[in-house]
């Protein structure tokens, strides 16, 4: 049953294995039902690839079925020629630690399941046969009054991420070199506990645009990325005239900078839309927490600039002036030598060592292990375990809460 | 009281003697007093891939197995056990415990301490965290729960191993790192034994005690 998953979605079982912290031996047993998997590994196995328990506890159900009629939905989407191994593999650790959040949250009862509400009026209250894109915005609307986003008139790229885990959607940035994908979203967990999750490559990729990124994939999370399996993204892919790619982009667009905060902004810092410098541009991306271009567009869309004049605008180089006004255009190093030691906190604190692939866990996801570590809710041998770390690396990271009472 | 029919064992614990190569305790706990040293599927899963070592205990988990001085707590050899276990359990009452059990520690803890208080037996571990959130969050530890150093310090106690033996396995555990009772970390095996409180010795209970017991209460065992 595993191997056909394995085979038909492209993944190599010993580093499947090596991702999932199981010796590869036992794992390509697993995979050839040659032995059981033990109870306790069923739940995982079953979060991670998507397949039912039931096929996992006895494999002689799954042997009666054709391989395409076991291969989960977010695998055909993953197995594509444009698709790297890295992508799989990142995908197999993101579903692995979506399934450990569900665990975490089920043992801090602190679940947060609002996206499902929210997600779910958006959709019935979006008039699919309208124009893709009048359909994003109109969800994006939905999306900013149903949340924090609607209350304040500023960039919200600083708020992005906590209000979306609030929601109590996965949010995964982290660098994949070799890989093509700016983001994708797919929803991760047993199918009964399951959650969306959206990733953006980092790779290459700055703050601003990622905020974007993000807000993208949300679009597709509430829409497709369910019922198709996942969606994917591409670095090269600018202009996408697909509807679906349509109505993301123009939700995650009027999300990020409606109108009102274009038009807020832009007074509150005194520029004039007819004479927009590299000075004024730069204000307005730093501001919004959004990429000059999509400022740009965003400004014509809303009749502030006029369409002939968006290509030039676009072309104006603002790389020194945003890097003077905002401490989101500089790098790790300039950060922390501007900001000094306190910044360091974060520092090398997020990567896994133990998977074969490094990947950068969320600030929040990482907080809430190392809470619920310091709260006595979970030993430091289950926290190492969440973080994809060793124990000692975790005391090493973290500190020990039991150093003194032990004998 | 009998001894107990097995002691169930974590990874953390069996690994610090791998590291020393050293499983004459858990052969003498088998053939001189009848306690089968015991380990769970998820522990037996665990030292075939175990974070940095990778499949480093392999070949020292199955010359264990193969040679009878571990054994894996699969159904059949768990239900021979239910005989003498608490009233009410079962395999599927262990399962549920140590699922329970790994929401808050590591599987291979979750599933030893599990089986340890499904069947009442004693379990075997240096994980103190694990033992620490386990009480915080009500749930029942096994009685006792052994550290490495309780096995080797009894071993010395009933004359399977001399100081030159445990002060080899307390070197190779500070080369590699491990962590120790905090009597035995600056002092010789010899030296740190006064100031260790051992939860496992050999004779009678010397005091008939009726205080409910812990974690920590010591272990009377008698050769068979």
């Amino acid at each position: 049953m595993l191997q056909v998953v394995l085979d038909s979605a492209g993944l190599d079982a010993k580093t499947c294995a090596g991702l999932l912290g199981i010796s590869p031996t036992v794992f390509a047993e697993w995979s050839a039902g040659q032995r059981s998997i033990p109870e306790s590994m069923i739940p995982l196995l079953s979060a991670v690839f998507s397949v039912p328990l039931e096929f996992l506890r006895s494999p002689k159900t799954a042997k009666r079925e054709k391989p395409e009629d076991l291969t989960p939905a977010i695998w055909f989407k993953f197995r594509g020629p444009e698709l790297v191994d890295a992508d799989r593999e990142c995908v197999v650790l993101i579903r692995q630690l979506g399934h450990y959040l569900n665990e975490l949250e089920s043992v801090t009862r602190n679940r947060s399941l609002q996206w499902k509400t929210l997600f779910e009026s958006i959709r019935s209250a979006t008039d699919l046969q309208a124009a893709p894109r009048e359909q994003g915005r109109s969800a994006a609307r939905m999306f900013r009054e149903g949340t924090a986003l609607g209350h304040g008139q500023k960039g919200s790229g600083e708020v992005l991420r906590g209000l979306l885990r609030s929601l109590g959607v996965l949010v995964f940035e982290t660098p994949l070199k070799e890989s093509r994908m700016e983001g994708c979203s797919f929803y991760v967990g047993a199918q009964a506990a399951s959650r969306p999750c959206v990733f953006a490559n980092t790779h290459h990729v700055t703050w601003f645009r990622r905020n974007m990124v993000l807000m993208h994939e949300v679009g597709h999370a509430i829409f497709e990325s369910a019922y198709v399996g996942a969606s994917v993204d591409f670095m090269d892919k600018e202009e996408n005239s697909e509807p679906l790619e349509m109505r993301a982009q123009a939700f995650a667009q009027e999300c990020l900078v409606p109108k009102s905060v274009l038009i807020h902004i832009a007074q509150s810092n005194g520029i004039k839309w007819t004479n927009l410098s590299a000075r004024s541009l730069a204000l307005l991306v730093a501001d919004t927490h959004v990429e000059q271009r999509t400022v740009v567009d965003a400004a014509v869309e809303e009749g502030l600039v006029q369409p002939e004049m968006a290509d030039e605008l676009k072309r104006i180089d603002i790389a020194k002036e945003l890097h003077e006004i905002s401490e989101h255009a500089l790098s790790t190093e300039e950060y922390l030598e501007r900001f000094g030691p306190d910044a360091e906190q974060w520092v090398g604190k997020r990567t896994t060592t133990l998977s074969p692939r490094s990947l950068r866990l969320p600030v929040g996801y990482v907080n809430s292990v190392v809470e619920a570590y310091k709260n006595c809710q979970i030993s430091s041998g289950k926290a190492a375990e969440y973080l994809v770390i060793d124990r000692s690396e975790f005391i090493e990271r973290f500190g020990d809460i039991y150093a003194e009472a032990e004998e | 009281m009998p001894n107990p029919a097995i002691l169930v064992c974590d990874s953390d614990a069996l690994v610090q003697f791998f590291l020393s190569n050293e499983v004459r305790p858990f052969r003498h706990l088998r053939d001189e007093y009848g306690i089968q040293p015991a380990i769970t599927q998820e522990v037996d899963l665990e030292l075939r891939w175990l974070g940095k070592h990778k499949d480093r205990f392999v070949a020292q988990l199955e010359k264990s197995l193969k040679s009878g001085v571990l054994r894996v707590l699969d159904p059949p050899y768990f239900q021979s056990l239910l005989g003498s276990a608490p009233v009410g359990a079962s395999w599927a009452g262990f399962q549920s415990l140590g699922a329970q059990y790994e929401g808050h520690i590591h599987r291979g803890e979750a599933y030893t301490f599990a089986a340890a208080v499904t069947l009442g037996m004693p379990a075997l571990s240096n994980d103190f965290s694990a033992i620490k959130t386990s009480e915080a969050n009500f749930l029942n530890l096994p009685t006792p729960v052994l550290r490495a150093f309780d096995l080797l310090a009894f071993c010395h106690q009933s004359g399977c191993l001399d100081l030159k033996a445990c002060n080899e396995v307390r070197s190779e555990l500070l080369k590699n790192k491990e962590g120790m009772p905090k009597a035995f970390m600056n002092s010789s095996f010899e030296d740190g034994l006064p100031n260790f409180a051992p939860r496992l010795r050999d004779g009678a209970n010397p005091s008939a005690t009726t205080n409910a017991p812990t974690f920590s209460t010591t272990l009377y065992i008698s050769e068979i």
